[in-house]
C-alpha cells in the first residue's frame, strides 16, 4: 500500500456525482495495480483487513453521493489513490472461472450465446458431481478491447482458468501465459463442440489455480 | 358555558391541525421506508377522532347534559395533540357560568322583502358572463402581443405533408448525407408554428432556429423559446413530435410495417430538410445560420438532427448550433463525436430522472465530459467538465458548453435562467442581430395571459350555464330540482347547522326542524371516508400506472392502436376508474351501515336515503343535461378556436392547457369519455349528495370538497419529493427493485393534475345547485377537463 502525494478534492452531493481522476502509468508505482480512490489517508487502507472493501471506491469512473456521504465535509471530500502490491492480491477461489472474448466480430460470441452456454455448462458439471454452492462459485467473465487490452484485463483479474473466443496470438500480443491452447478450427461458432473440449479433453480442476490459462481458439 | 364550550372548539380545530400534521408525517416516514409512520397514522386517527368526539361533546353541553366524565375520558385522550390537551384543560376547568343579558326589541317586525325579478342583463351572472368574454378576448389579445413582441414577430401554423417533402426533396441537404427524408405515408404530417421576425426578408435572411419539445408535451409549451428567440432577430419554427399535439401517426410503410412515430427525430429532419431546400418561399432565412434546441426527448432529436445533418465539416454542417436541453443518454453521447457544430447541453440540477443515469457509462458528469471531449471527430482529454465554462472556439465549430440550472425537469423550460443561457448561446453562436439581455425576457405575458384566459373561459362557461338554466323557460325543471335540493340542504343546515330555520321561508312550515346533533357515527364514517379516499388515491396511482403497461401493452410500447391509445393517460384512467368506483362504493355503503346503525340502537327515524335524491331523473332531463353538456363543450372549444382564428393563441397555464381541436384527440376523446366519466360522476355524487348535506355553510363544502379531491395527490408529490431532496433519488423512480418500469414520468402528469382535481368538485357542485340532478355538471366537466388532459399528451391512435 503506498500513500502519495496524489489527492484530489472533489464536490460531491444528492445531485452531483464526481468523476474519478485518471492516473497515468507513471503515477502507479511499479509492481502495484490501482484499485480506486479512498476517503482515508492510503497507508491505513489494508487489502489484509477484512472490511478492505468498504474502505475504498473501486475505479469506476464516478463516484456517487451513496458512496462517500458519511465522509464528506461539507460536499466536498478529498479521495486518495489505493495502489495495492501485485503480490498482495489474493485470488479469488472460484470453482471454475472462464474468459470469453467478448468482441463479437472477432469471436463471434455474443451474451445470448454465452449465457445458453452457461446453461448447458453447470448442467454439465452438476452431473459431474459439483455441488450447488461449487456451481454458485462458477464465473464466467467477457473480455472486450483489442487483444493486447483484453489480455491486461484477464492478467489484472488473475482469477481466469479458462479463455474462449481468443485468437492464437492471446499470447504473444495479450501476454497471458497459456498452459494450453486447444484449437477449435470451425469458424461457425459450436459452443457444444468447446464444451465438449472443455470438459472431457481436458479436465476442468486439473486447470484450476493454475495461473496460466486453457485457451479455446474458435 | 360559553367559554366552555369556545375552548372545546378551539381544542377541535387544533385537533384536526394535528391530525394533518401526524398524517403528513406519516406520509414523509412512510417514504422513507420508516415503519414509525404506523405510529403516526394510528396518532392521526385518534387526534382526528378526538376532535370529532369532543364536537359531539359541545352538542351534548350545549344541550345541558353532564358530561363531566365523558370530557375527562376526551381529555386522556387528546394527549395526542398537546394544544387540543391544553385547551381541553382549560375547557374542563372553567366553571364559571355565563351571565346572560335578554335583549328584546318589541319594535322588531320581520319584513320579507319582495323579491323584485331583475332583468337578464342585471344578474350577476350575466355580467360575469359578459365581462369574461371581453376579457377572455382582452388576454388573448394581450398574450398575442407578448407572442409576437408587439407584432414585430407575425405567427403562422401550417402542416408538413408528404407532399411537401417529396417536392423538396433535392437539394443541397441529400448531397450532404444521402438520406431521403421525405415523409411515407401520406396520411402522416407534422403540425409546425413559424415565428418570422418582420425584418426577416430576402434581403436580410435571418438565424433559424427549429425548437423541439420533448416527450408528451406540444409546440406551445416551448413557445416561450419561439417567443425570445423571434424578438431576437431569429426565424423560429415549432413542431409538434410524432403522435404528439396536432401530429398524426406516422402511420404504416409500403408493407404494412407500422412506422415509428419518432421516425425523423420526431419529424425534425423533415421539417430542416423542407425548410433548407424551400429556397422559393423561405427567401428570408439565412441558411448558413441554422440552429436547434430541444427539451428532454426533444433534446434527443436535436442533437439527432445535428448529427444527421452533419457533413463532414463545420463549414458543411446545416445545423450550425445545437442546444441539447434535459437529455443525456448515452444513445445521445454516441453522436457527440459526429457533431460539426457549436454545441451546448444543460441538464437540470434536480433533473427527476437522474436516478437513471448513475452509471460509470451514463452518469452525467460522464457524458459532460464525453460533450466536451468528443469534438469534431476528435477526443479531447479534459479531466472533467467544469459546469458554465466554455470550451472550444465558436468559429471553428467546436464551442461546448454545459450548464445546470437549479430547476427540475419538467419546468426547466419555464426557468428564465435555462431560457436565458439558451438565449445566449444562440444569440452568440448564430450572431443574433440584437440588444436585448439574454435575461430581458417577456414570454410570461403570453403565459401569463393565456392563464387568465383560461380562468375567464372556465368563469364564462358557468356563469353562462347559470344564466341560461335562470332565464330559459325550456330549463325550468332544471330550477324546479335545484329548488328541491336546495330545500333539503337548508333543512340539514337547520337541522345539523345551527342555521336560522328562516332561510328555509315559507318551506320551513309543518317540517320538523328541531336541532338535532350528528351522530358521532356519522361523522367518523363521513370523516373516515375522506381520510381513507385521500390515502388510497395516493397509494394506488404508481402501482395503476404499472398496471397500464400490461392492461394497454400497444400504447405502453408506443404502437399504434384505437385500444386507449393515450399512454400517460391510461394511467389517469384507471385511477380514476378505481378511486372512483371507490368513492361510490363508500359514499353508499357507509349511508347504509349508517342506516343499519339506526336501525340496531333504536332510532328508525334517523333511517333515511333521502340525501341521494340528487340522484333521480327523469329520461327527458337526462336528455336536457347531456344536450347542454355538450352545448357548453363545443362552445368552450368553439371559444378556443375563435381566439386561435382571431389571436393565435389557446387557453393554458404552463401544463395545462386547453388547445385546439384536433380530429385525432376527439376519436380518442370519445374512447375515454365513459371510463372517466365513472369518477367524475362519483365525485358529483360524493360533493353534492354527502359533503353538501353535512349542514355547513357553502364556502367550507367548496373547500373541503376540493381539498379531498386533490390531497391525495399532493401526497404523491410530498413523498416523491422529500426522498428527491433527502437522497437525490425520487420515490417512485423504478417501479420496484425488481422492476425497472419508469414510473417518474407519471408523478410528473401529477402536477397538472392537481389544479384540476380541486376545481373539479367546486364546478360540480355550482353546476348542481343549478340543475338540483348530479349528472349534468359530471358530464361537462369531464368532456372539457378529458379533452384539455388528452390534448395535451401523446396518443397513439393512428391517425
Amino acid at each position: 500500500m503506498y500513500s502519495n502525494q496524489i489527492l484530489t478534492t472533489e464536490r460531491v452531493n444528492e445531485f452531483t456525482n464526481a468523476i474519478q481522476p485518471e492516473l497515468s502509468d507513471a503515477q502507479i508505482p511499479v509492481g502495484h495495480e490501482f484499485y480506486g480512490w479512498t476517503w482515508l489517508d492510503a497507508n491505513d487502507v489494508s487489502i489484509k483487513n477484512e472490511n478492505f472493501s468498504e474502505q475504498y471506491i473501486a475505479y469506476d469512473e464516478v463516484v456517487h453521493y451513496s458512496d462517500i456521504k458519511d465522509h464528506t465535509t461539507g460536499d466536498n471530500i478529498t479521495l486518495y489513490p489505493v495502489f495495492v502490491n501485485e503480490n498482495d492480491i489474493p485470488i479469488p477461489d472460484y470453482y471454475i472461472a472462464i474468459g470469453w472474448y467478448a468482441k463479437s466480430s472477432t469471436s463471434g460470441l455474443t451474451e445470448a450465446i454465452m449465457t445458453n452456454w452457461e446453461v448447458d455448462l453447470k448442467s454439465y458439471l452438476k452431473s459431474e458431481g459439483a455441488t450447488d454452492a461449487d456451481i454458485a462459485n462458477v464465473v464466467i467473465k467477457g473480455y472486450q478491447g483489442d487483444v493486447a487490452t483484453a489480455g491486461s484485463l484477464v492478467n489484472k483479474d488473475r482469477f481466469i482458468d479458462v479463455l474462449v473466443g481468443f485468437g492464437n496470438n492471446i499470447d504473444s500480443t495479450g501476454g497471458v501465459a497459456i498452459k494450453k491452447k486447444l484449437v477449435e478450427s470451425r469458424w461457425v461458432v459450436n459452443l457444444d463442440i468447446s464444451l465438449d473440449l472443455l470438459t472431457k479433453k481436458s479436465p476442468l480442476r486439473f486447470m484450476h489455480g493454475y495461473k496460466q490459462k486453457l485457451v479455446i481458439i474458435l | 358555558m360559553r367559554r366552555k364550550i369556545t375552548y372545546l372548539k378551539t381544542g377541535i380545530i387544533l385537533g384536526y391541525i394535528s391530525a394533518f400534521l401526524y398524517l403528513f408525517l406519516t406520509a414523509l416516514l412512510f417514504s422513507v421506508s420508516n415503519y414509525f409512520y404506523w405510529l403516526t397514522l394510528v396518532l392521526g386517527g385518534i387526534s382526528l377522532y378526538n376532535s370529532l368526539y369532543t364536537s359531539t361533546l359541545v352538542g351534548k353541553i350545549k344541550d345541558g347534559e353532564d358530561v363531566k366524565k365523558k370530557q375527562l375520558i376526551n381529555l386522556i385522550i387528546s394527549v395526542v395533540s398537546p394544544f387540543t390537551l391544553l385547551f381541553n384543560l382549560l375547557s374542563f376547568f372553567h366553571s364559571k357560568e355565563d351571565k346572560t343579558i335578554e335583549v328584546s326589541n318589541p319594535q322588531y317586525m320581520e319584513e320579507k322583502k319582495e323579491k323584485v325579478k331583475k332583468p337578464f342583463y342585471k344578474k350577476a351572472n350575466f355580467i360575469i358572463a359578459a365581462t369574461s368574454l371581453v376579457g377572455i378576448f382582452a388576454a388573448s389579445w394581450v398574450a398575442q402581443i407578448g407572442e409576437t413582441s408587439c407584432y414585430s414577430v407575425s405567427t403562422k401554423d401550417f402542416r408538413l405533408t408528404k407532399d411537401m417533402t417529396e417536392e423538396f426533396n433535392a437539394g443541397t441537404i441529400n448531397a450532404l448525407n444521402g438520406e431521403n427524408w421525405v415523409i411515407e405515408d401520406k396520411n402522416n404530417s407534422y403540425a409546425v408554428t413559424e415565428y418570422r421576425p418582420k425584418t426577416a426578408s430576402s434581403t436580410n435572411p435571418l438565424p433559424t432556429i427549429f425548437v423541439m419539445p420533448g416527450f408528451t408535451r406540444t409546440k406551445a409549451t416551448m413557445s416561450q423559446y419561439a417567443i425570445e428567440l423571434s424578438r431576437r432577430g431569429a426565424v423560429v419554427f415549432t413542431i409538434d413530435p410524432g403522435s404528439q399535439g396536432g401530429t398524426t401517426a406516422a402511420g404504416y410503410d409500403e408493407n404494412g410495417e407500422m412506422i415509428s412515430s419518432t421516425v425523423g427525430a420526431n419529424g425534425l429532419n423533415y421539417l430542416v430538410q423542407y425548410v433548407y431546400n424551400n429556397t422559393e418561399k423561405y427567401t428570408y432565412v439565412d441558411r448558413e445560420r441554422f440552429g436547434a434546441v430541444g427539451h428532454s426527448a426533444g433534446g434527443g432529436n436535436v442533437c439527432n438532427t445535428a448529427e444527421v445533418f452533419a457533413g463532414s465539416t463545420y463549414d458543411e454542417s446545416i445545423i450550425k448550433s445545437v442546444y441539447i436541453s434535459g437529455y443525456i443518454k448515452v444513445s445521445a453521447a454516441n453522436r457527440f463525436k459526429k457533431l460539426r457544430c457549436n454545441a451546448a447541453m444543460s441538464y437540470a440540477y434536480y433533473d427527476e430522472g437522474a436516478f437513471r443515469y448513475q452509471g460509470s457509462t451514463s452518469a452525467f458528469e460522464v457524458i459532460a465530459k464525453r460533450f466536451i471531449n468528443e469534438v469534431n471527430g476528435q477526443t479531447l482529454t479534459n479531466d472533467k467538465c467544469i459546469i458554465d465554462q466554455e470550451y472550444g472556439s465558436m468559429d471553428e465549430g467546436t464551442y461546448r458548453v454545459v450548464h445546470r440550472e437549479k430547476v427540475n425537469h419538467c419546468f426547466e423550460m419555464y426557468d428564465p435562467l435555462s431560457i436565458g443561457n439558451t438565449l445566449n448561446f444562440f444569440r452568440r453562436t448564430l450572431n443574433l442581430d440584437t440588444s436585448i439581455d439574454d435575461f430581458s425576457q417577456t414570454w410570461f405575458l403570453k403565459e401569463g395571459f393565456n392563464g387568465v384566459a383560461l380562468v375567464f373561459a372556465f368563469l364564462f362557461i358557468f356563469s353562462l350555464m347559470a344564466l341560461l338554466v335562470d332565464i330559459i323557460p325550456f330549463f325550468k325543471s332544471f330550477r324546479e330540482n335545484a329548488a328541491k335540493a336546495r330545500e333539503y340542504e337548508d333543512e340539514q343546515k337547520v337541522i345539523y347547522g345551527g342555521k336560522n330555520p328562516s332561510i328555509l321561508g315559507d318551506r320551513a312550515e309543518g317540517k320538523d326542524l328541531q336541532p338535532r346533533r350528528k351522530t358521532y357515527f356519522g361523522k367518523v364514517s363521513f370523516w373516515s371516508i375522506v381520510v381513507l379516499t385521500a390515502i388510497v388515491a395516493c397509494l394506488d396511482f404508481i402501482p395503476l400506472a404499472r398496471l397500464t403497461m400490461d392492461w394497454f401493452p400497444d400504447a405502453a410500447s408506443n404502437t399504434y392502436t384505437y385500444f386507449f391509445p393515450a399512454r400517460m393517460m391510461n394511467a389517469v384512467m384507471l385511477w380514476a376508474v378505481f378511486n372512483g368506483t371507490l368513492g361510490l362504493v363508500l359514499v353508499f355503503g357507509i349511508k347504509g351501515i349508517e342506516n343499519l346503525y339506526f336501525k340496531l340502537s333504536g332510532k328508525p327515524e334517523e333511517i333515511s336515503m333521502h340525501r341521494f335524491t340528487g340522484m333521480k331523473i327523469n329520461w327527458k332531463d337526462l336528455l336536457k343535461s347531456i344536450g347542454f353538456a355538450i352545448f357548453l363543450f363545443l362552445l368552450f372549444y368553439g371559444l378556443v378556436e375563435l381566439v386561435n382564428l382571431m389571436f393565435h393563441q389557446d387557453f393554458r397555464f404552463m401544463l395545462i392547457s386547453a388547445a385546439p381541436l384536433e380530429g385525432r384527440y376527439i376519436v380518442t376523446w370519445l374512447i375515454y369519455l365513459i371510463p372517466f366519466f365513472i369518477f367524475y360522476i362519483s365525485n358529483s355524487v360524493r360533493v353534492n349528495l354527502s359533503i353538501a348535506n353535512e349542514g355547513w355553510d357553502e364556502w367550507k363544502v367548496y373547500l373541503l370538497s376540493g381539498i379531498a379531491n386533490s390531497i391525495g395527490l399532493v401526497f404523491i408529490l410530498v413523498v416523491n419529493y422529500y426522498v428527491y431532496f433527502r437522497t437525490g433519488t425520487v420515490y417512485y423512480g423504478y417501479y420496484a427493485e425488481n422492476d425497472t418500469s419508469e414510473m417518474w414520468l407519471y408523478v410528473n402528469m401529477v402536477f397538472a393534475l392537481i389544479p384540476m382535481m380541486f376545481l373539479l368538485p367546486i364546478l360540480n357542485r355550482f353546476c348542481f345547485k343549478k340543475t338540483g340532478n348530479v349528472y349534468f355538471g359530471a358530464m361537462v366537466t369531464c368532456m372539457i377537463f378529458i379533452m384539455m388532459s388528452l390534448s395535451a399528451s401523446v396518443s397513439y391512435i393512428p391517425l
